[in-house]
């Protein structure tokens, strides 16, 4: 059993159309016209215990709507949601008790008090035994550094340091799964390090299934082994990251310095790349192009038939350039995972 | 159990953290009691006790009934209503809803914490004051218990009724206007100010049909020995009734609201 199994999910809104103007408004106001908007599109997939996933998609890909279904909070238009075997919207209460939710934008610590009294009320809250429940506090205070703030009073906490409270509060009763919605949001480098380094120490000890969504490619990379890409309320990639990597990320750059200016790079579309870029202060040039079309030595030959280089370099694909490539080209043919 | 325990120790604490919020409330009320004080010494204009058609009131009654309505109404207020509209409006509610445990319970039991801190610095100086300075009558401890049984049905009427407005958020966001009509309904009906004894005929038999009156006028009539055996029966029967017919109307709309949530702000 897959510790999330997602068939056929859909969720639809109502939402009003609003004219413009006050003729509009004094319109709407006698009689609202309704429109459809589907924000998840018959999603399927199924994640097993132990796998930490990036749920990946544009702002308003439908992601955080998938995943308030998957917590139980929505209730789908269509399809079938099950966590740990449980509905849960239907379970809402017992799906709850093996799962953990942050929700980036939003804190469920007890805003006028201390930190540590919100994690007491998560101990009764979950029935964590005494010794579970101090061996993961301290666990968990040590990996996050929660320990100088611990009894500091919520609103008192800095952005990141809430962050790090929110996460530990969910993750104390060692639930089976995590959704985590954009945790690191509007954290600084060493804050989201910390977080990291945090989810993979439970990963790790815990076998903890993580469902992640991120706008930051450094999440991607240094958690996730498979990525759920999705645009549109649909599944758009469904794979292992390297393969994402290979299949999509086939555009590498070349960076060449070079001593003498050419008067035209022009001569480079002959040899079919189209995305150049020559930066006369530096006196530099920057190639992109696909590697199964072109390659950097074909190339620095016939840079260095025309100028002499000084330097040069040849940068890999980033994560972010091939997400950024599958956000705005839709029509590039959708990859699905066959399990 | 302790997780109830542990709900209203946070929100006694949470109550500990606007000192300057407690000290002007409980001046405000004490100024409301003030006003009836004078009033009803003026209505009275030097008679001991007037005749209504269902019983008889004094003076020194009346300003019992003052002091124990101002009471009542720091026992049974709850922020419902507010923190309701104010988390749906802003999609906040889903922090609640993560939770393994119901809403209504957790708002319950924050409430009651919140009971725990006003009971020792708001109620208890309401109550010094008032029989320092007020000279009201004097209570047959015989009917204590009685009050406290409507006193506690008052509280989960009032508590059904802000929860089932606080709901209607999920269908309409902004609620201050429902808010309102219940604050006037029960303004009017409940015997806050004005006891429903003073009622004429008409009014009040429209008033025994509703529930406000469980709020504060029985639990006062009673503590004031105004309610014979069989209206103190009546006003427990009632407040059992509404309180699960209320009840029955919260766990519907919930369900319905489950099936309406619409997570605003992403």
């Amino acid at each position: 059993m897959p510790a999330i199994r997602v068939r056929n999910l859909s969720k639809s809104f109502k939402r009003p159309i609003r004219s413009p103007g006050m003729r509009g408004a004094l319109q709407d106001l006698l009689h609202r016209r309704y429109e459809e908007k589907k924000a998840v599109d018959d999603l399927s997939f199924d994640i097993p215990q132990g796998e930490i996933v990036g749920y990946l998609g544009p702002n308003g890909a439908g992601k955080s709507t998938s995943i308030k279904m998957l917590v139980g909070i929505l209730v789908p238009t269509a399809g079938d949601v099950t966590i740990n075997g449980l509905v849960p919207y239907k379970n809402r209460a017992a799906t709850a008790k093996g799962i953990g939710v942050v929700f980036g934008q939003r804190s469920q610590l007890w805003w006028d008090i201390p930190v540590s009294e919100t994690f007491q009320l998560m101990k009764y809250m979950y029935k964590i035994p005494d010794n579970r429940y101090k061996r993961n506090i301290e666990l968990f205070a040590d990996v996050l550094g929660i320990q100088e703030f611990m009894h500091v009073a919520v609103r008192q906490l800095s952005l990141g340091q809430r962050m790090r409270a929110d996460l530990c509060a969910a993750l104390l009763h060692n639930p089976s799964i995590v959704f985590l919605d954009e945790p690191t949001i509007g954290l600084d480098v060493v804050v989201k390090k910390k977080i990291r380094e945090f989810l993979l120490e439970v990963n790790a000890e815990y076998q903890t299934t993580i469902l992640l969504t991120t706008h930051d490619m450094q999440d991607v990379e240094k958690l996730c082994s498979r990525i759920i890409l999705i645009n549109n309320g649909t599944k758009a990639f469904d794979g292992p990251l390297e393969r994402m990597k290979t299949e999509f990320g086939a555009g590498e750059t070349l960076s060449v310095q070079v001593e003498g200016a050419v008067e035209s790079w022009d001569g480079l579309r002959l040899l079919g790349i189209g995305d150049y870029r020559y930066d006369p202060e530096s006196s530099t040039l920057t190639v992109r192009y696909d590697k199964r079309e072109s390659n950097p030595a074909l190339l620095l030959s016939w840079i260095m038939g025309r100028t002499s280089v000084v330097d040069f370099t040849v940068k890999p694909p980033e994560v972010e350039d091939i997400i950024r490539a599958m956000y705005t080209n839709p029509e590039r043919p959708v990859l699905q995972e066959v399990l | 159990m302790r997780l109830y325990g542990q709900i209203m120790l946070n929100a006694v604490q949470s109550g500990t953290t606007y000192r300057f919020h407690t000290f002007i409330t409980t001046a405000n009320r004490l100024v409301a009691l003030l006003v009836q004080f004078f009033l009803w010494t003026a209505l009275y204009a030097g008679a001991s006790a007037l005749s209504v058609p269902i019983t008889q009131v004094s003076l020194d009654e009346m300003i019992t009934y003052a002091v124990f309505s101002t009471m009542i109404s720091m026992i049974v207020a709850n922020e419902n209503i507010e923190t309701l509209s104010q988390k749906i409006q802003t999609g906040n509610i889903v922090t609640y809803l993560i939770r393994p445990i119901g809403l209504f319970r957790s708002l319950l039991f924050e409430t009651l914490g919140t009971k725990a801190f006003a009971a020792l610095f708001e109620i208890i100086p309401i109550l010094v004051v008032g029989y320092l300075f007020f000279s009201p009558a004097e209570l047959p401890l015989s009917n204590l218990l009685g009050f406290l049984i409507a006193l506690f049905n008052g509280f989960m009427v009032y508590f059904l009724l802000t929860f089932l407005v606080g709901m209607s958020s999920f269908w309409y966001l902004r609620i201050f206007h429902l808010s309102f009509v219940l604050t006037h309904l029960i303004n009017f009906f409940s015997g806050i100010v004005i006891p429903i004894w003073f009622f004429p005929k008409a009014l009040y038999a429209v008033t025994s049909w509703l529930p406000f009156d469980l709020i504060y006028y029985h639990p006062l009539a009673i503590l004031l020995g105004k309610a014979d055996v069989s209206q103190t029966l009546f006003a427990f029967a009632k407040g059992a009734a509404w309180i699960a017919v209320l009840a029955a109307a919260s766990a519907i709309a919930w369900m319905a609201a489950k099936r309406k949530v619409v997570v605003q702000g992403g």
